[in-house]
């Protein structure tokens, strides 16, 4: 499954579990992300290798991607993290709330690995035991990157996204920064009768002038383009 | 009672994700094209993906959930 659409999954995961703070999701969907922070022994593989894309790939992403992060260890590490992250300064009542962000980060980390079992192809298997075990495992019909089932998922995480913030006023952005956040759900809402948006009062009435729907628009076609940029070098699949 | 039905559900298909990804190879000798681990895996996503949206809309239509 593509790194966005693991982002997003755990978002909604935190959010459909009632995680009331914004700070707790965001934990809590980057710890679904977390796995693929291998990418980073690629990108340096490939400033290692003098920028040789193809020996990176041989020597480090081949080795690496998926062996270390996408395990036990991993699991339990995203746990530490999580509660300690939650867990400064707070009483009685922060250490359950640290707790349950904990746990659910833990889960987050091992729904990415479900999924890459499922959506990652057969051609990556995943550690699910290491430190413990060097057992690896893959089933043949796991979807690549580029078959229509990952692409799917993308897609209407998207649209999820982009529903849920014009309705919710948040959305996954949030996990990545909180004015960014802000500022889709404004575009979103843009033109909506949410309760939120009329709050908001002059300003936003004034943002929603003739340009919004031009603007949105922009926005939406800048995303798809984005997607496609990043699938079609995969070899976009879209056969059943 | 049927959004605690649906949490309960939630909470299985997490489960049955760490059971397929990790509890499933260790348990079960690995055949990569299992038909049952097929199925099984693809209803626990299925599952997993019907429960988050009907929270959502439960999260949504409660009052005091809009905004930050």
């Amino acid at each position: 499954m593509q790194g966005p659409s693991h982002l997003i999954v755990t978002w909604f995961a935190a959010e459909a579990a009632g995680l009331d703070s914004p700070r707790d999701r965001r934990i809590v969907a980057l710890s679904g992300l977390a796995p693929d922070i291998d990418v980073l022994a690629y990108v340096g593989g490939i400033v290692y290798f003098g920028f040789d894309k193809d020996l990176a790939f041989e020597h480090v992403w081949e080795v690496f991607h998926h062996r270390y992060t996408h395990g036990l260890g991993f699991v339990l590490l995203t746990g530490i993290v999580s509660y300690l992250l939650v867990r400064p300064g707070a009483g009685k009542e922060g250490n359950r709330r640290a707790v349950a962000v904990a746990a659910l980060s833990m889960a987050a980390s091992m729904i990415h690995v479900f999924c890459d079992v499922v959506g990652g192809g057969p051609t990556w298997p995943v550690y699910p035991l290491w430190p413990i075990s060097d057992f690896g495992w893959a089933v043949g019909w796991s979807w690549t990157l580029a078959d229509w089932p990952n692409n799917l998922i993308l897609f209407s995480c998207l649209a999820g996204m982009m529903v849920y913030g014009r309705l919710s006023g948040r959305s996954p952005l949030e996990a990545i920064n909180y004015d960014l956040d802000r500022w889709f759900v404004k575009v979103a809402q843009q033109g909506s009768d949410t309760p939120g948006l009329q709050a908001g009062g002059v300003e936003r009435q004034a943002i929603a002038g003739s340009g919004s729907t031009r603007l949105r628009i922009i926005i939406y076609l800048a995303v798809a383009l984005l997607i496609l940029a990043v699938l079609i070098p995969l070899g976009l699949n879209l056969s059943w | 009672m049927l959004i605690a039905a649906i949490r309960l559900l939630f909470a299985l298909s997490v489960l049955g994700m760490v059971w397929w990804a990790f509890l499933w190879p260790v348990v079960i000798p690995v055949e990569p094209d299992n038909r049952l681990f097929y199925i099984g895996s693809i209803t626990t996503l299925l599952l997993f993906f019907a429960c988050i949206i009907a929270l959502l809309f439960h999260r949504l239509s409660s009052p005091g959930q809009r905004g930050h």
